[in-house]
């Protein structure tokens, strides 16, 4: 396997496809400038990207934004709607006539609508109780419009039945919203359900805790994992273990993030994960044959990945020079947030996987 | 291995997408017996054990099916797997704790700025253990004293380097507990 490097994309392209490194989002952040367009005061308009976050993620997203596609969801998708809604009918006129949207058209309809989004931003700051905040929030998931031409393709052979354009585009803000909280739509919509089932749950705790202490510590993560054990047996979509929870929340909690510091990598005797049978702790890596072997091309591999990449995954571990920094601190120091921060290290333990499995079976010298 | 680097490589293992086919499985399955008693390894399931899950878990259960099998072999050779403070020992180059089948000793010393702690098998007992086995002696409360594959003799070094409190004072009103893994 070669190519683990990932280059920052340089352009935004409306009509590229979707899927793979490419189409990752942080990359259309990134490269929104193209669009020309005055901004209000959002980050990704003209602030610098730290140095080490460039390439696979570049994504802000703000405490404030978190809010609005967390809890403040329903105001940000009218929001959205409208919008999309104001703007969309000359490319249905296209699909009308059975014609594909051009890549003019596309582009004219994004510059439209983030125009009109724009304007009312900045109209919004003016206002001393403005929600400006929320149209940074929509700004940002707008990053992902393009999922809305995915969704009126699907929907272009149904195009002039009652319904249809509303219902793609209020799917296509959606799978933004998915977008911006997760790499993965469904981890996503996990996410998404394992908060609400959270929030009901600690508002019918008897002895609740203040709500200054949140829901982020372990009692609560062990009390909602009996409670979707118990109520919903057959959902086999919900997380059932502690660690799993905990993992979802402290990905995209933003009370988690600033209240408890990430936790550090599992004691390696830790045996939680031992219910998965194929699961390995790492004292059992000793009975594995040349395990000195294994981690010579463990190294090899490390020193091939791009140095964010490293860097990120350094951190985790507490290996080499990063070993006494915290992720919460290294998140500090490059000026993200967690959440982000996250996303690129799980990339990057995926690109490291990649690559020593295959040195494992031999397909790299 | 450090201790941070097991943690690395193990969550990495953990990720891995199992392409190993069933018939691969099905067929190395009686080796993992071998292996887990010794044998020397063939390229291909060293490749096999690294790559697929289902290999690794299918060795490591022959593994723990071998330590069982193991422990009560040594109980029933008349082996003990705990030990005291030798009843003539507790000098500072003594062999303080001998049971059946191991003895324990510890030795000053001033280049190391602490003791040597050597741990020694009989012959008899030194037959029972497959190549590779790992030997561990721990107290009650945790702490390991000796850990590592024994030697052709049967033995396994370990250094004691903790100033505030010498492995005599520690071994009183404490037990040792052999362990294999």
């Amino acid at each position: 396997m070669t190519g683990l490097r990932e280059g920052p994309t340089d352009r935004w392209d409306p009509t590229a496809p979707q899927g793979g490194v490419g189409a990752e989002r942080g990359e259309y952040i990134a490269a929104q400038p193209k669009l020309d367009l005055p901004s209000p005061n959002h980050e990704w308009s003209s602030a610098p990207v730290p140095s080490a976050a460039r390439g696979a993620f570049v994504t802000r997203l703000t405490e404030t934004e978190q809010y609005w596609v967390g809890l403040g969801w329903p105001r940000t998708f009218k929001l959205l709607y409208r919008t999309l809604m104001a703007h969309v009918w000359p490319l249905v006129d296209a699909l009308l006539v059975d014609r594909p949207i051009s890549d003019e058209e596309w582009e004219a309809f994004v510059n439209a609508a983030a125009q009109a989004m724009l304007a009312r931003a900045r109209h919004e700051q003016t206002r001393p109780q403005g929600l400006s905040d929320l149209y940074d929030a929509a700004i940002t998931l707008f990053a992902d419009i393009k999922l809305l031409r995915e969704e009126l393709d699907i929907a272009r052979p149904r195009i002039g039945e009652r319904g249809v354009v509303r219902n793609a585009v209020g799917r296509a803000i959606k799978r933004m919203r998915y977008r911006l909280i997760d790499d993965s739509e469904d981890r996503a919509k996990v996410w998404i359900r394992l908060d609400k089932i959270s929030r009901d749950l600690d508002r019918k705790q008897p002895n609740r805790r203040p709500f200054a202490q949140g829901r982020c510590h372990r009692e609560h993560f062990t009390i909602l994992a009996a409670h979707i054990a118990e109520t919903y047996p057959r959902d086999h979509k919900l997380p059932r273990r502690i660690a799993t929870i905990e993992g979802l929340f402290l990905d995209h909690c933003s009370e988690c993030f600033q209240r408890v510091d990430p936790p550090r990598p599992a004691d390696p005797e830790d045996d939680e994960g031992a219910q998965d049978s194929d699961w390995i702790p790492a004292a059992a890596l000793a009975e594995l044959p040349d395990p000195e072997v294994a981690e010579q091309f463990l190294q090899e591999c490390l020193a091939e990945l791009s140095e964010e990449h490293r860097q990120a995954i350094m951190v985790r571990h507490q290996l080499g020079q990063v070993a006494e920094l915290s992720e919460a601190d290294y998140c500090r120091r490059l000026g993200i947030p967690y959440g982000p921060y996250k996303r690129m290290r799980r990339r990057a333990e995926a690109l490291l996987e990649q690559a020593l499995t295959a040195r494992f079976a031999g397909e790299r010298e | 291995m450090t201790r941070q680097t097991k943690a690395l490589m193990a969550a990495l293992l953990n990720r891995q997408i199992d392409n190993a086919t069933e018939a691969e499985l099905e067929d190395a399955a009686p080796r993992w017996r071998a292996y887990a008693r010794g044998a020397p390894w063939t390229p291909e399931d060293k490749r096999l054990v690294w790559t697929s899950p289902s290999a690794r878990s299918a060795y490591l259960a022959a593994r723990r099916e071998m330590i069982q099998e193991l422990t009560g072999a040594w109980s029933a050779g008349g082996f003990t797997r705990e030990m005291g403070l030798s009843p003539t020992g507790g000098g500072d180059d003594d062999r303080i704790v001998v049971s059946a089948g191991v003895s324990i000793s510890v030795v000053s010393s001033a280049a190391l700025g602490g003791w040597m702690i050597t741990l020694e098998l009989t012959d008899d007992a030194f037959k029972l253990i497959p190549s590779g086995v790992t030997l561990r002696v721990q107290d009650e409360d945790g702490r390991v004293w000796v850990e590592g594959v024994p030697d052709e003799l049967g033995g396994i070094d370990a250094y004691w380097r903790d100033t505030a409190e010498t492995p005599m004072e520690r071994l009183i009103g404490r037990k040792l507990i052999l362990e294999f893994c």
